[in-house]
């Protein structure tokens, strides 16, 4: 297969956060890529740094935050060196996100109808008189039922699973080639949780539309991504089709973390624990951040960390692999 | 207090600028107030006929008033009846306001409406008036002004407190306390009290600049502490009848001390907040 | 099986004022509607369902935090539903019904210790004792809990999410209850934490020789621990029997959309998603009439508008609320 331009290319994204106690490195040399029509998942726990990245690649990090090293390139453009303007252009016409939880995403103050207005007015170049219009037709897309009525609603009338709706509405509202969602349906039921999802992935192949999965759910992205980045302490250390990954993990920690997943075959016995906690990413930091947990752990793990291609798009950032 | 308490006090209060100007402007305060006649050059109360209405000078830094007093001993002396006033205020204030809107956050039915009616009647009247009103009844005593001042600033409190209370009622921790054996008095007590603290001492300390400057007003107006005690506001007022005739430094130099106080109270407040809060203790 | 825990057509049901409506109309939400159920002395049973199903409300039920609107709790042969609330601290059976929370954050007092935690219980229910006993029994339970004894002089804002749940658990088997009750333990917690927690539930419970009532949204995490479990719907119990039962051979079709909605890692490929259309019925005044699934089920027929099913058994104790089972 022809190797497309990526759509988008992170390349050592490093990232950095002034606190009080000190400089958190959140982010160390993550690089991955998107294609065009792909949807791909990063996966990691708490602290991994997914949502970070998801936050650098929109350019919304933190003021504490700053971005030492790397680029990302989207549809060719640096987007990290941007300026704010070319950035705020982009952002819900070429490239839209969506948040963990709907309710606190949209304006609480303002109908949800108008919200989706205000994007489709900004970026959609839609005329003043076509707006309403276009937004009940993006509300019944995204199967609200009933959205003449509920193009007048509030977001506290609106149930969990309603208002993401309204901001899957309002991202895809001008045909982004990007959609960075960040944990879409945590918090959501299992029900409401597959029917976003089916909803998303729908769309986004209607449009040809690429998305970008960040959650702590292996299973969801095993269900709806046909890659997945690993993710642990602000390091890529593993990225590959979906089934490849699954199949045969080569990290060590991919390994523990699929085997720590409930699911059906597995008893309570066989369920994995991963020992150790994440390492403090604001003292020093070994080459390889899981080393210390990891029991496959020898001295030469503390050499600097290269990411390796070991399999068509299949990389591992480990030197002793699986 | 704990090495790790002493070190985030450090912390905080020297991490920012102006907590820390706040704080070593507090700590001034207090030690005037404390040591207030010790540290008085002159006698407050003594008059010098010889020396009347003379401006600021080496001897007399702040000058003197119309029967001679020196100026820097009265504003010196008068620090410490402010701060207790503003002090015993507040904290009767907070007590009974906080006790009350926890109680009326968790119990709710008649507990809350009578809180409520009560804190909605206060709230009707123009504060300063209904203090006014209050110690004209009662009668001019330092005691009055204080018990008028904590009326009038129940209700921000009673308020604060219930709805803390009201949505750490629900909270898990609650629940479990009550799964411990936990009676209903010492849930309140115990667990749901103590955490509604915190955020009403943001507001303790900007009271206390309000309730300075209203004591401040009632003696201005006559009400309350009578001259010849020291108070920064019988001193404006008194410099007030002098300004016109050239002698600014009669109003000047209380007005300055008062607004020094207030201002300093209101920086703490953020300070004082992240100094409790066991949350941002990190 | 000796029964520990019976629960006999519990309802709960809370007046919602509507705005602007004249007095005396005020309609009722019907939180739980008819349930019953029994946990035995050592058994898992599981509880699952989505948001707004009951389960919260059930669990504040069975743990004597509020009272029922109909219907018998017994726990151990003594009737503890007729008991309020607001008296059951002073209740013999109070140290003996537990819980731990969902939140780890939000169940400890950020003003106490972990050790403050944990022994308020104790101080308030348990032997009394000096302090230094206290100290020893305290420690003793972080132990089995695998809590490092240096951490109980922490608040919790310095303790991890699996740390503070420790805490929680430590502080739901000081008194050796006879029934826990598992409110979604380990959904706030990351994977890696989420298995050592498991386990340690799980041990605990041989050790202990307690009864849970494992309460999640989270079905693979149920699958591991529970012998039975019970599904909830809008108030009522569609289904219950034991895991593999309802699991394997799913005879209510909300559960087998339920257990078609659940994710699996290592299944690459889509499993056929029942896909459920539309939102629940509204819990307020439901018509008593009309199963409450009826209107978002793909199976719905005619009688489904008309009667409401009632839970018949399928062989033993599988049982499921459904006209067509």
């Amino acid at each position: 297969m022809t190797a497309a331009a990526p759509l988008l290319s992170v390349e050592s994204l490093s990232v950095e956060f002034r606190t009080r106690d000190g400089l958190v490195k959140a982010l160390d040399r993550v690089s991955f890529e998107i294609r065009r029509g792909e949807t791909v998942g990063v996966v990691g726990e708490s602290g991994s740094g997914k949502s970070v990245t998801a936050f650098a690649i929109m350019r919304i990090l933190d003021p504490a935050a700053r971005i030492t090293g790397g680029r990302v390139a989207f549809d060719g453009v640096d987007l990290v060196a941007a300026r704010e303007s070319e950035l705020e252009a982009r952002r819900g016409r070429d490239l839209s996100m969506i948040f963990q939880n709907p309710r606190t995403a949209l304006n609480p103050i303002r109908q949800v109808g108008r919200q989706i207005g205000d994007v489709l007015l900004r970026h959609g170049g839609v005329k003043r008189g076509e707006v309403r219009r276009r937004a009940v037709e993006l509300l019944a897309q995204v199967q609200i039922p009933d959205p003449e009525r509920r193009y007048w609603a509030y977001p506290f009338e609106l149930s969990g699973g309603m208002c993401q709706r309204v901001m899957i509405a309002l991202a895809l509202a001008c045909g982004p080639a990007l959609l960075v969602a960040d944990e879409p349906t945590t918090g959501l039921d299992v029900t409401t949780q597959a029917a976003i999802m089916d909803l998303i992935d729908d769309l986004a192949r209607a449009t040809q539309m690429a998305t970008l999965l960040i959650t702590h759910d292996l299973g969801l992205a095993a269900l709806h991504c046909e890659r997945i980045v690993v993710m642990h302490a602000g390091h890529v250390v593993e990225s590959a089709p979906t089934a490849e990954l699954f199949a045969s993990p080569r990290h060590p920690y991919t390994a523990k973390l699929i085997a720590a997943t409930p699911g059906p075959g597995v008893s309570l016995d066989e369920l994995a624990a991963i020992p150790g906690g994440l390492p403090d990413l604001r003292g020093e930091l070994p080459a390889c951040r899981y080393s210390r947990r990891c029991e496959r752990y020898a001295p030469f793990c503390d050499e600097p960390l290269p990411l390796q291609e070991i399999g068509t798009r299949h990389t591992v950032a480990c030197w002793k692999p699986l | 207090m704990t090495a790790a308490a002493l070190r985030h006090a450090r912390y905080v209060v020297t991490e920012n600028p102006i907590t820390l100007a706040a704080f070593s402007m507090l700590l001034m305060l207090l030690l005037v107030a404390l040591l207030g006649p010790a540290l008085a050059p002159y006698d407050p109360l003594k008059s010098d006929t010889a020396s009347t209405l003379k401006p600021p000078s080496a001897r007399h830094w702040f000058g003197t008033d119309q029967l001679g007093r020196d100026m820097l001993s009265r504003v010196m002396v008068a620090t410490r009846l402010d701060m207790a006033i503003a002090f015993s205020a507040v904290a009767l204030s907070f007590a009974a306001g906080s006790l009350a809107g926890a109680c009326a956050g968790v119990f709710g039915g008649w507990t809350e409406r009578i809180v409520s009616r009560i804190s909605d009647t206060i709230m009707a009247f123009p504060l300063f008036v209904l203090a006014m009103g209050i110690v004209a009844a009662l009668g001019n005593s330092v005691f009055n002004v204080i018990l008028a001042t904590a009326v009038i600033n129940l209700p921000f409190y009673a308020r604060m407190a219930r709805a803390e209370a009201n949505v750490r009622r629900e909270a898990g921790f609650v629940e479990a306390a009550r799964l411990s054996g936990n009676g209903t008095m010492r849930v309140l007590a115990v667990h749901i009290y103590p955490n509604c603290l915190p955020p009403m001492m943001v507001q303790a300390s900007l009271n206390l600049g309000w309730a300075m400057l209203n004591a401040a007003g009632l003696a201005f107006i006559g009400l309350g502490v009578r001259p010849p005690t020291p108070e920064w506001g019988i001193l404006v007022a008194e410099g007030a009848s002098f300004i016109l005739s050239g002698e600014w430094w009669i109003a000047l130099f209380p007005g300055l001390a008062l607004m020094l106080a207030v201002f300093c109270f209101n920086l703490m407040g953020d300070g004082l907040r992240d100094l409790i809060d066991p949350r941002r203790r990190t | 099986m000796d029964t520990l825990l019976e629960v006999a057509s519990v309802s709960k049901r809370f007046p919602v004022t509507v705005k602007g409506a004249p007095r005396g109309s005020e309609r009722v939400l019907q939180a739980v509607d008819d349930v019953s159920f029994s946990i035995g002395r050592g058994e898992c049973v599981g509880l699952v369902g989505e948001s707004g199903c009951g389960k919260s409300t059930l669990v504040k039920l069975i743990t004597r935090l509020s009272d029922t609107s109909d219907g018998r709790i017994w726990f151990d042969g003594h009737d503890i539903g007729t008991v309020p609330a607001d008296r059951f601290a002073r209740m013999p059976q109070r140290p003996l019904i537990q819980m731990v929370f969902q939140d780890p954050g939000d169940s400890l007092n950020p003003r106490f210790t972990a050790f403050d935690t944990i022994a308020d219980p104790i101080r308030r229910l348990g032997r009394p004792a000096g302090a230094g006993e206290m100290t020893e029994r305290v420690n003793a339970l972080a132990d089995m809990v695998g809590l490092p004894r240096e951490l109980l002089g922490r608040y919790p804002h310095q303790l991890s999410g699996g740390q503070k749940q420790r805490v929680g658990i430590a502080r739901a088997v000081a008194l050796e209850p006879r029934l826990l009750v598992l409110d979604e333990p380990t959904s706030a917690l990351d994977v890696s934490v989420q298995a050592v927690i498991l386990k340690l539930l799980d041990r605990l419970r041989r050790r202990l020789g307690m009864s849970y009532l494992f309460v999640s949204h989270d079905l693979n995490v149920v699958r591991l621990l529970a012998d039975r479990v019970l599904v909830m719907y809008l108030g009522r119990i569609v289904e219950m029997g034991t895991v593999n039962e309802v699991f394997e051979r799913p005879r209510h079709p909300y559960t087998r959309a339920l257990l078609s909605c659940v994710p699996e890692p290592g299944a690459a490929g889509t499993g056929r998603r029942i896909r459920l259309s539309g939102e629940p019925r509204s819990p307020i005044d439901p018509d008593p009439n009309v199963c409450r699934f009826y209107g978002r089920c793909p199976d719905g027929i005619e009688r489904c508008a008309r009667e409401m099913p009632l839970l018949r058994s399928f062989g033993g104790a599988h049982l499921s609320a459904c006209h067509l089972a």
